[in-house]
């Protein structure tokens, strides 16, 4: 060393010195029967306590905050989690148990209530991110410590829709062309992809009601965005105000119209020509000519439309929906004259009826795509007898796509892809998840669409193939 | 021969062979001898990872022999009696090489109670025998209430459960009218239902048990008023495993001497020993400390003194303790001493070690008169550190 | 020395300890801890709830566990808490008594809780002390916290034989002692018969400082609660006043062992008792105090500290013992509990000296409840290299 010594201090030096001491550690029953579980039954258990309903992990033999002995309150919390925070360990030192570079995380076990650290890897320093999902990797040789979890690993994601999409071969339509007779007799044509909507907004879901409803073109977008990497092939929009009132100005239906496509160009965006309640006839066609959607909703009677507690049956807000016969027509030829593709909107089986009536004039390009819409105080509430007979009263070669209003949402797009038609889900029509918490966003109810195609087997439509099913024109 | 806890001082010595851990014998070639009292002399020999258990009287050669009566002797083998408290309040003594006849501990896996049997019978007549002790008179208050139990079967009975009054008594009849009874096609069942082998529900399903009365008397009063029945077998049945983990922490330090005592690790190097003179009350200070704590002032004045000195206090340390540098264990016995270096006064001595053969002849404890000269014997290679003093030995 | 009356009464009004025993393998640190502050908590019928600071300590370097009082949260309960955590030596457990004492005192909380604790299994003691002497030099040259100084003491005055039966006589009271106490680590059953034969076989440690005159390794662990005067005549039947404390340190100094005998070498107990006696106007000790829990590390050292504890001349302290006086039912009940040499985590002995000493106050201590009415009474710590801690304990608000 070159230190410059302090005068006075010349004889002043440093010594080496060592300390080595042995101790033994013991970690008592609780301790112990932790280690040797996770080693002989490779299993995770901590222990709950009853009186704050808090499940430890490491187990402790009494619960720290309120005294309960929960020594014997042993539950399984399984062996993944998800990271609730992490560091990288960018030194090397004896005592670390792994060589620099790491990741130690604090880890969440799915039937825990408190993280522990653990090792990360099986994954890029770059990748990790907090609420990432990890499972334990168990060690080959034990220890006796905790690194007989020898470490935490990524859980391996199912593949999302868009990955197994690329993996399949895409589909194309029949030769021969489907006749409405195979969906007869109980035998729905289940080869064709499911397409999945999603409605964002509607005009009346406000975020008072579910905080995830877009009002600007950003949110649509990203909310759109989400919804097509969950599975959708379309969105259903009602333009928004900042305030979130729905308008029918066109430019803030354009902006709204051209964010999602900005993001999302492939995505089917389907305007409402119903807008909003109170807006005149003018106000719903215009700006569906001016913005030029790839579909837009076409209404087919006029219709109570009012909001009824369906509990009590008090009339809240009394509303009359005007889709008259004119307006049927003059709206589907515009659409049709605009390149703008209709989604017959059927709210119960007169509105079917009136649309075969008027399609006798033969404008509507084939095939036609309706959609079944149940539960609205005015239409009819979901039957599953009354959507067969709605099925079977559709002309050859006709699409059917459905929405429920609350509650009645699952079921029906249910019965719909059994029955090989399509299905429509989000914020518009239902706020919440099969099991009542609040959805996260429309996507999260795309992602229970795509699970149920998956459970009956179909693929999920690639936007692609829904413009082919449906006789959507890329724009 | 005696039993203790189940166990006679023939089996521990009988499942030595079968208790052996090879990997524990390495390198060892010994024998050792056990003495119990009134049960006899064993030998045991240990030879190329290999040992040989035999009764007899000769217990030459042994390198040491384990003194103990036979409850003691089987105690320590079962765990039920503390080995150290035996070792220290005499009831167990080793004659010989006492450091060798602790490598028998890692010779044998743990000696392991076998497993009694108990019948049908057997739990019958404990688990109503245990009711009263087992009955929580905290839990009773106000209550009038009897329990029966009609068990049948070979090994059934029929027994009654009365509380009164805060107190709890037991008949082997069924008398009165119950406030709930409480039957069994099989006794057998009853016991399984108790020990928890067999759930309530599928008893009642399969009409093994029924109950007559008041059900919620049973379902809900009688388990808060005892405690559980515990299995006394299930103290045999193998401990948990407790996690025991060992380690010797080994850290690396740095320590600055300071002037003070740097000049005194300096002069050690040149075989100069330095104390320092505190200017107030005159005191040597050996080692050379920066301050006198009794005058609080700086004591800068160093003096050499020695190096030869007499010893003032000799302790001969027979316990074996780990060296702090390294975690391993010093030879024993070994000399400590504190030398009045020519030059000091007072206590200011200098601890160091006696040459180990000279520990005999050196006055244990205090000399506070004239102890003997002794001299610093100097390593050769000198670093600046206490062991540039190999020890001290007599100056004769 | 400046010492001023205290600012407001402080009475100790739950008591909790272990088992003590050579291991529990069944529990780790926090696990163990919690047993005595549960049994605190039930002794003084409160709930972590009330408890407005907690006091922990143990020894460094014992159980190699870096700032345990951060993971015994765990069992200390100490969790959103004012937590101090104290370590100093052997003393340990009186300082935290004397800090909870003065924490209380001072006005700045009503009820603190001080924990001693220690897993001496898992450590290494005799390697944990040499840690404390200078690792320039002396780490390297000595041996830990034994010596058989005294032992050459008590011989060169009173003659081996007097000597060795007088240090047996002591350490057999204290297993007669122990073997009353359902907490104490250690009791063999020893009877006075066995004295020569011990005195023969028991194996030498240092010099003639036996195994079996050695005080025991031990874990365990003991809580106290202090309250202010308001409340502890609020909340306990019979609350145990803390009249005084004193601490004494001397010069840290391993070359004590010079001839000088002038020198107050290993005198801080005799310094600590004149001090502590004499602000008290306490003139015969002996007479006075009712009970002594002292921190007997070994016979030998708990036969000559006798004397200076409580200024006794020629053999006078010899004399207490062979006439077995020290005993429950004698003159100065020496250790009922049966001491550090029955039971020693280390961290927590000086505690459960106060702890027994409070015990025998309240007149529930157990077994080993002395039988005469205890109004008075004295407890030690020993520790550091040689420093003094005592705590005075009352009956009655009255001095």
């Amino acid at each position: 060393m070159t230190t410059k010594q302090m005068k006075g201090f010349e004889d002043s030096y440093v010594v080496e010195g060592k300390m080595a001491l042995p101790y033994t550690y013991f970690a008592g029953s609780v301790g112990s029967k932790f280690i040797t579980t996770i080693r002989d039954e490779k299993k995770i258990m901590g222990v709950k306590c009853p009186t704050c309903n808090v499940v430890y992990l490491p187990p402790r033999q009494v619960c720290d905050k309120d005294f309960t002995d929960i020594r014997d309150n042993w539950v399984d919390v399984g062996t993944s989690g998800m990271v609730t925070n992490f560091t990288v360990v960018r030194y090397d030192d004896k005592h670390l148990p792994r060589k620099a570079p790491f990741v130690l995380a604090l880890i969440k076990l799915d039937g825990a209530d408190t993280p522990f650290m653990h090792i990360l890897e099986e994954c890029k320093l770059e990748d990790v991110k907090i609420g990432m999902k990890v499972e334990a990797v168990f060690a080959k040789e034990t220890t006796n410590t905790i690194l007989d979890i020898d470490h935490f690993k990524p859980v391996a994601e199912r593949a999302s829709i868009h990955e197994r999409n690329a993996g399949r071969k895409k589909w194309v339509a029949d030769a021969e062309p489907a006749i409405q007779g195979k969906q007869k007799g109980g035998k729905p044509d289940m080869s064709k992809p499911v397409i999945i909507a999603a409605a964002l907004t509607g005009a009346a879901t406000m975020r008072n009601q579910n905080p995830s409803v877009p009002y600007t073109p950003a949110e649509f977008a990203t909310e759109a965005y989400k919804c097509w990497k969950a599975g959708a092939a379309m969105v259903h929009v009602h333009a928004r105000e900042d305030n979130g009132m729905p308008t029918h100005d066109h430019e803030r239906i354009r902006a709204t119209y051209n964010a999602i496509k900005d993001k999302c160009p492939e995505l089917i965006v389907n305007l409402s020509s119903a807008v909003g309640m109170g807006k005149t006839t003018e106000q719903r066609i215009s700006q569906i000519i001016a913005v030029k959607p790839d579909m837009a909703s076409l209404n087919t009677n006029t219709m109570n439309f009012s909001i009824v507690d369906r509990k009590t049956g008090k009339i809240f807000i009394e509303y009359v929906f005007e889709n008259t016969f004119t307006m049927l027509q003059e709206f589907g030829k515009a659409m049709e004259e605009n390149g703008v593709k209709p989604e017959i909107e059927c709210y119960d089986m007169g509105g079917l009826d009136n649309t075969l009536l008027i399609a006798k004039q033969g404008f509507f390009s084939s095939p036609m795509n309706f959609n079944f819409v149940w539960g609205v105080a005015g239409g009819q509430s979901f039957r599953a007898d009354s959507f067969i007979a709605m099925m079977n009263a559709l002309p050859a070669n006709a699409n059917f796509t459905t929405c429920g209003v609350g509650p009645e949402e699952f079921p029906c797009i249910m019965q719909s892809c059994l029955l090989g038609g399509h299905m429509r889900v989000g914020l518009e029509d239902n706020i919440k998840m099969p099991n009542g918490e609040l959805a996260k966003g429309s996507y999260e109810l795309v992602e229970v669409a795509v699970n149920i195609a998956d459970s009956l087997g179909r693929a999920v439509a690639t936007t692609d193939e829904a413009r082919e099913i449906m006789g959507v024109r890329k724009k | 021969m005696a039993e203790y806890w189940g166990v006679k001082v023939e089996d521990i010595f009988n499942s030595m062979q079968e208790r052996f851990r090879p990997e524990g014998a390495k390198d060892l070639d010994t024998v050792f001898g056990y003495d119990i009292k009134d049960e006899g002399k064993w030998k045991l020999t240990v030879k190329d990872n290999k040992i040989k258990i035999e009764k007899t009287d000769d217990l030459s050669g042994s390198v040491a022999t384990m003194q103990a009566d036979g409850e003691t002797f089987v105690g320590v083998n079962t765990g039920n009696v503390d080995a150290t408290n035996a070792f220290m309040g005499g009831k167990v003594k080793v004659e010989g090489d006492m450091a060798a006849f602790g490598k028998t501990g890692k010779l044998f896996r743990k000696f392991v109670i076998a497993q009694k049997e108990m019948t049908t019978k057997d739990y019958l007549a404990d688990m109503f025998a245990t009711i009263v002790p087992r009955f929580k008179v905290s839990e009773a208050a106000g209550l009038d209430a009897s329990f029966a139990f009609d068990l049948g079967g070979p090994d059934g009975g029929k027994w009654t459960v009365f509380i009164k009054d805060n107190v709890c008594t037991v008949t082997a009849t069924i008398e009165g009218k119950p406030t709930v009874t409480l039957e069994f096609n099989d006794a057998k069942d009853y016991v399984d239902f108790i020990l928890g082998k067999i759930d309530s529900q599928s008893l009642m399903a399969g009409g093994k048990a029924g109950a007559k009365g008041d059900l919620n008397m049973m379902a809900s009063k009688w388990p808060v008023l005892f405690e559980k029945y515990k299995d006394p077998l299930a103290g045999n049945v193998p401990q948990q495993e407790l996690i025991v983990l060992k380690k010797t922490i080994g850290l690396n330090e740095k320590f600055s001497t300071g002037p003070i005592m740097g000049k005194f690790l300096k002069g050690l190097k040149e075989k100069k020993i330095y104390a320092n003179k505190c200017p107030q009350c005159g005191r040597m200070q050996l080692p050379p400390r920066e301050v006198c704590a009794d005058c609080r002032v700086r004591v800068n004045e160093i003096v050499e003194v020695g190096p030869k000195g007499e010893v003032r206090y000799m302790d001969i340390v027979y316990y074996a303790m780990p060296d702090p540098l390294t975690g391993a264990v010093r030879d024993t016995p070994y000399g400590g001493i504190n030398v009045l270096m020519d030059g000091c006064k007072g206590n200011e001595t200098l601890p160091h070690f006696i040459r180990k053969d000279q520990i005999e002849k050196i006055q244990m404890g205090w000399n506070e008169k004239k102890g003997t000269r002794v001299r610093p014997v100097w390593e050769e290679n000198r670093i600046g550190d206490i062991w540039d003093i190999k020890y001290f030995e007599i100056d004769e | 020395m400046a010492h001023k009356k205290k600012n407001r009464n402080v009475g100790i009004i739950g008591i909790g300890q272990t088992k003590h025993s050579s291991h529990r393998e069944d529990v780790n640190q926090p696990e163990l801890i919690h047993e005595a502050i549960s049994l605190a908590l039930k002794d003084a019928n409160l709930t972590m709830n009330d408890i407005d600071c907690v006091v922990h300590g143990n020894m460094e370097l014992f159980e190699m566990v870096h700032q345990p009082d951060l993971w015994h949260v765990l069992g200390t309960g100490a969790y959103g808490k004012d937590c101090i955590r104290i370590t100093t030596g052997g003393t340990v457990g009186a300082t935290i008594a004397c800090a909870s004492d003065n924490l209380v005192a001072s006005g700045m909380y009503d009820i603190v809780m001080a924990i001693g604790f220690e897993k001496l299994q898992e450590g290494h003691t005799t390697g944990g002390i040499t840690n404390m002497a200078d690792p320039l030099w002396f780490r390297k040259i000595q041996a830990g916290a034994l010596t058989g100084s005294s032992a050459y003491d008590v011989e060169k005055e009173f003659g081996l034989e007097r000597a060795d039966r007088a240090s047996l006589t002591y350490r057999i009271i204290m297993d007669k002692h122990a073997g009353l106490n359902p907490n104490a680590h250690r009791s063999f059953g020893l009877d006075f018969g066995q004295i020569d034969d011990l005195i023969r076989t028991s194996p030498r440690l240092v010099g003639n400082l036996k195994l079996i005159e050695m005080c025991s390794q031990s874990d365990g662990a003991c809580c106290v609660i202090f309250a202010c005067e308001k409340k502890a005549k609020d909340l306990a039947q019979t609350p145990v006043w803390i009249r005084d404390h004193i601490t004494v340190h001397k010069e840290e100094s391993f070359t004590i062992f010079g001839y000088d005998r002038k020198y107050p070498v290993l005198k801080t107990h005799k310094f600590a008792a004149e001090q502590l006696f004499k602000r008290n106007d306490i003139k015969n000790p002996l007479d006075y105090f009712d009970v002594f829990e002292m921190y007997d590390p070994a016979s030998w050292w708990a036969i000559d500290w006798l004397r200076d504890f409580f200024a006794l001349k020629g053999d006078e302290h010899l004399k207490l013992i062979e006439d077995k006086e020290i005993m429950i039912g004698g003159k100065m009940p020496i250790n009922p509990s049966g001491g550090v040499i029955g039971s020693n985590p280390i961290g927590a002995t000086a505690l459960l000296r106060v702890a027994e000493a409070a015990l025998q106050v309240r007149g529930n201590a157990g077994p080993h409840q002395i039988p005469t009415p205890v109004k008075h009474a004295l407890a030690s710590g020993f520790g550091g290299t040689m420093w003094t801690v005592m705590t005075m304990l009352e009956k009655e608000l009255n001095w």
